[in-house]
This record gives structure tokens, sequence and C-alpha cells, in this order.
């Protein structure tokens, strides 16, 4: 066996022209595949945020006239009352806990704001933490009559924990009419939060309250732009690119394959005399299989090289995709080995 | 000892096709221990497809082999393996060389199968085989550059180099010049005798055939016949 690995690292030696032609080839299919990967898990992604609402913006400040900040917030006010949903980082809140504090208007929680009997009339906003810390916010000034320390978190929005790290993060849940008293209105940067979040359900939309809110910032600072248009990409990648990546790939898979044989053919005039000589099929396996392994590790390097040593999907996805083309090629070389009569393939080789 | 026979063999290459050529028709041969064999033909007339044959090369073929009383049919393909490694040495009609490579690493390809000899005692063996075939200062070049007589010898190295029983020498001495033929000839018949082996050569010439040979096999029109 020693001699059989032995030989297979002469044959890569002697054809190490081929080898690194092969070693491109191979390395340029995976590196399609990741990126086609990376842009299709990212919008794969995107849209199962989307999937959620029916509308959703991204916010780009046109201007850095920030006068208008108060006046959008007495209008979005409102109008987040009656439905959709959003929430904002209160960088106040924060730096006077201590703690994350997030701020979040959910037309769809009202019931969770009037459920304590007695506070029903003063109750506009209430405190949600994962931990007990009642003590520290008793301490703090709120704007408004404040009810403290409900641990039940499930209902809210799943984004307001995916976009903090910390464990412990402080939800205020808001039902008021003075939003502004518990923004920063100086800065753009809570609104820009608060409309960046911002979502509605296809109900909302048939109420009026999407083209209501579209028509709050017409003529403001900061320009919303449907976040649907993601889906088009989405669409575009499938019907457009995938198919043209695909064509690409299985040509230089069939490239691969082409060469592979031919290399087979050149290499098995001296498989055949190493038969004859009483090599087993098992030793002439073995020997065919340095090339293919070297070939497939080293590409396999690369591809980790170029992933950050990483072992996510796309990792996942490349490595399928090599040990498929390891199998094939090990089954081309059965087959080759097999079917072929010793005695002829001395014949007209030379 | 009988060492191999053969029973009702029939070759027929391409069967079913257009190009059907029928080679051998219902041959007999048996081989004993230590024979000097000859077996003689017209060009074509299927000699060398015997030898593919007896030299467990070629499968393809109807009839009866066996192998030391032992069916070849029933033997699987390691032990196929085994029996061409220890059994037979072949020198090819064309000496079927690796192009590519230098006399020494087409020599040394049995030794890599071999079960007699082991890892540290191959270099001895080509030492001593190339000395006697006069060919030790040429085992660093590429075969291709060798001449026809060293490549010869090369081939003869290789087939002899696993010490087989049985010698295939398919017309080993028919592309070299008469004296340089009768060279080789005589060391391969001398040799032979010095280790008791057992040779098959075939040849087309039937003129000179040195008298060590005690068994000669005619082919013609697929038949074989003991003269
Ligand atoms: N691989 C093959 N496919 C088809 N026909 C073949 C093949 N090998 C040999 N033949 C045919 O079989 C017949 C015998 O060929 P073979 O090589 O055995 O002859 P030979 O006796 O060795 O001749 P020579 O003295 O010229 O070497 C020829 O007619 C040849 O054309
Ligand atoms: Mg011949």
């Amino acid at each position: 066996m020693m001699d059989a690995l032995m030989l297979g690292f002469k044959d890569l030696f002697k054809n190490k022209r081929l080898f690194f032609i092969f070693e491109a080839c191979l390395l340029m299919v995976c590196v399609i595949i990741m990126s086609v990967s990376f842009a299709l898990i990212w919008e794969l992604d995107q849209r199962s945020i989307d999937r959620t609402s029916s509308e959703a913006y991204t916010v780009i400040p046109t201007s850095n006239d920030m006068t208008s900040n108060s006046q959008l917030i007495s209008k979005v006010n409102p109008l987040l009352n009656k439905g959709g949903r959003s929430f904002f980082h209160s960088e106040y809140l924060t730096s006077q806990m201590g703690l994350t504090t997030v701020i979040v208007i959910d037309s769809s929680l009202n019931d969770l704001l009037y459920s304590d009997e007695e506070m029903n009339q003063t109750s506009y906003a209430k405190i949600f933490t994962k931990a007990d810390l009642d003590q520290t916010l008793m301490t703090i000034d709120f704007p408004e009559p404040t009810t403290f320390g409900s641990t039940d978190v499930s209902r809210f929005d799943e984004r307001i924990f995916d976009s903090f790290f910390d464990d412990e993060v402080i939800i205020v849940l808001l039902h008021t009419n003075e939003l502004g008293k518990w923004m920063e209105s100086t800065y753009g940067s809570e609104i820009f939060d608060l409309v960046d979040n911002v979502q509605f359900t296809a109900s909302d939309k048939q109420n009026g309250l999407v083209a209501a809110f579209e028509a709050i910032f017409d003529d403001s600072f900061l320009t919303l732009q449907p976040s649907s248009y993601q889906n088009d990409e989405l669409r575009f990648i499938l019907l457009y690119v995938f198919p043209t990546i695909a064509f690409v790939i299985a040509a230089l898979l069939v490239a691969l394959t082409i060469m592979y044989i031919s290399l087979l053919k050149k290499l098995y005039r001296e498989y055949t005399i190493h038969l004859i000589s009483g090599a087993t099929l098992k030793a002439i396996y073995a020997r065919n299989s340095v090339f293919i392994i070297i070939l497939i590790a080293f590409c396999l390097l690369g591809v980790s090289v170029l992933n950050g040593f990483e072992l996510n999907d796309i990792f996942g996805i490349i490595s399928v995709i090599l040990l498929l083309i390891f199998f094939t090629f090990e089954l081309l070389l059965y087959v080759v080995l097999k079917k072929r009569n010793i005695s002829i393939t001395l014949k007209g080789v030379d | 000892m009988r060492l191999l026979a053969l029973e009702n063999l029939s070759k027929v290459y391409n069967k079913n096709t257009r190009s059907e050529t029928r080679v051998l028709q219902n041959c007999s041969f048996i081989l004993n221990k230590g024979d000097f064999l000859i077996i003689s033909g017209e060009s074509g007339s299927g000699k060398s497809t015997f030898l593919n044959i007896a030299g467990l090369l070629d499968k393809e073929y109807d009839g009866e082999y066996t192998i030391r009383g032992q069916a070849v049919e029933k033997h699987n393909s390691n032990q196929l393996a085994i029996l061409r490694n220890e059994m037979f040495g072949i020198v090819f009609q064309d000496y079927v060389l690796v192009e590519d490579a230098s006399a020494y690493e087409n020599i040394i390809i049995p030794l890599y199968y071999s079960k007699k000899y082991k890892r540290k005692e191959r270099r001895n063996r080509i030492h001593e085989i190339t000395q006697t075939l006069k060919i030790e200062d040429i085992l660093n070049k590429s075969v291709s550059q060798l001449s026809g007589g060293q490549r010869q010898r090369v081939a003869i190295a290789r087939a002899l180099i696993n010490d087989p029983d049985v010698l295939l020498l398919d017309e080993p001495t028919s592309a070299l010049n008469q004296d340089l033929a009768q060279g080789i000839l005589q060391f391969i018949l001398s040799f032979g005798q010095k280790h008791h082996k057992t040779i098959v050569l075939v040849t087309h010439d039937t003129q000179n055939i040195p008298n060590v040979f005690n068994k000669h096999y005619q082919l013609a029109d697929g038949k074989m016949t003991l003269c």
C-alpha cells in the first residue's frame, strides 16, 4: 500500500501542470458556488423578515435639517397608536439605567397596558424585563405614569431581541400621545430608528394607515424606500443569475470530467503494465485516489481560507459538492478499470 | 509436473460484430514444469493472442484453463494478480515499457507487488539481474532514450526480476539484428536452464530452433498442433 501511495505522488508530480489546471477549475466552481450561496442566503434572510409584514421601509436621510423632527414625531405618534408596530433604542434611558433600553410601540399589544385593573386609567407605559429589575427602575423619573415588572416578553416583535446582544433588555411598551416626551427631538437618530423598524400588516394597509404614514414623510429630511424591492432582487437571482451560473458550473464540471478521463487514459497504459506485473485493482485504486484526494483537499483548504475557516452553511454546501465530485471521479476510475481488457489496451497505445 | 493446461480453447475478437475475427479454435495445450517449448506460426496466426490468454491478461475466451490443477475461472481477481506476479514473466513483442520512466523504474514494477522479495531486498535484486544483463549503467536513463537492444534487455530484466516460474517470450528478438538476437536467446536459455525455469518461446522462425527445446506447437488456421 505504501508503494501505491508513493506511486500516486509520483503520478501527481509528473502531471503537475494538469493538476494545477484541475485545481484552478475546481476552485473556480467553488468560488462561484460560494458567492451565489452568500447572495442567496442573504436574500432568503431578508425575505424571511419581510414575510411577517406586508410593508416595511428602508430609511434614507436626505438632509441635515432636523427642525421638522418634533413635528414628524407628533404626526407619527397617533398613527402608530392605531396600527403598525415599531421600536427604537432610547439613548437617554439607556444611559440613565445602565442597561439597554428599547421603547416599543405596538398597537396589537395595547391590551397588555390595560390588564392591570387599578392602574387602567393612568398607565400609559409598562416596563418589561427579562430579569427582575423593579428596584432599580423605581428610582428613575419616568415622563409618564408607568407600571413595572412584567417578565413575560413572548408577544413582542422578535426583531427587538435579535437586534441587541445583551441578555438583559428593558422594554418600555408605550401607549401614549406624548411620544415626544420619550424621544430626543434634537437628533434624528431615534426617529430614524423608529421609521426603520416600522412594520404594517396587510389590514393596516387596507385601513389607509400605510398611505397616511408615507404621506407624513413626503416633505421631510427622511425618504422612505419600500423594502419589498428585495423580493424583486431575489426573483432576478432565481430567474436569470441562477440558470447562468448553473450553466457555467455544469460546463466547468464537464470540462473537469473530460480532462480527468484524458488523464486516466494517459495513465492507463502504465496502470496496465502494473496490472500485468501483479498489481491488484485495489493498489491501482489507491494510487489514483492520491491525485483526487490531494486535489479535493487543496480545494477545501482554499475554500476554508476564503471562508475564514468557519463551519457554516456555505462550507457545508461546498463540502457536499466536493464529496460528489470525489465519488464521481472514483466511479469513473472504477468503470475504466473494470471494463477494459488488459491485453487489448496494450495495443495501439504508444 | 503439469503447470498449465488449456483445453478446447477458442478465441473470437469482436464477437457478433462485422469485424468478428476467429483466431483460435478448439486448441489444446499442455505445459509441464521444466519444459522448453516453442510456439511457431505465420504472422497473424494468433500467437500473441494465445500468449495473452496463457499469461492471464485476456479472460475473454472459451475453454478450460487450469493452472497447477486449479480452474482459472474459480480464481478471484486478487488471486489472479498474485499468479501474474509470481508465476509469469512476460516479454512482449514490442516490449511494453513505461516510456516516461527510467529503466530502473520499469524493472522494479513487479517487485512492488512481490511477496518473494522484501522492500529492503529490491535494490540488491535489481543489481543482481541487471548485472547479468549488462544494463547496470543505463538504469537511470529514460527508456525512451534507449536503443532497441537496451529496451529489449530492460523488458527481459522486468520479466525475470520477481523470479517467475514460467517465462512467456513473444518473439523477443524479432526487432534485433541476427547477432544480437542470437546472443539474447542464448542468454535466456542458459539462464532458464541454470535456474530451472519453464520457457514458452513464440517465434515465426522455425529454421534454427536450438535443440534445448523439447516441445514444438504449431499454430495454423486457428488450430494448434504438436509437432
Ligand atoms: N485486439 C484485437 N482486436 C481485434 N482483432 C485482433 C486483436 N488482436 C489481434 N487481432 C487479430 O487476431 C489475429 C491474430 O493476431 P495475433 O497478434 O495473435 O497474431 P500473431 O500470431 O501474434 O502475429 P505476429 O507474428 O505478426 O505477431 C490477427 O488477425 C489480428 O488481426
Ligand atoms: Mg504477435
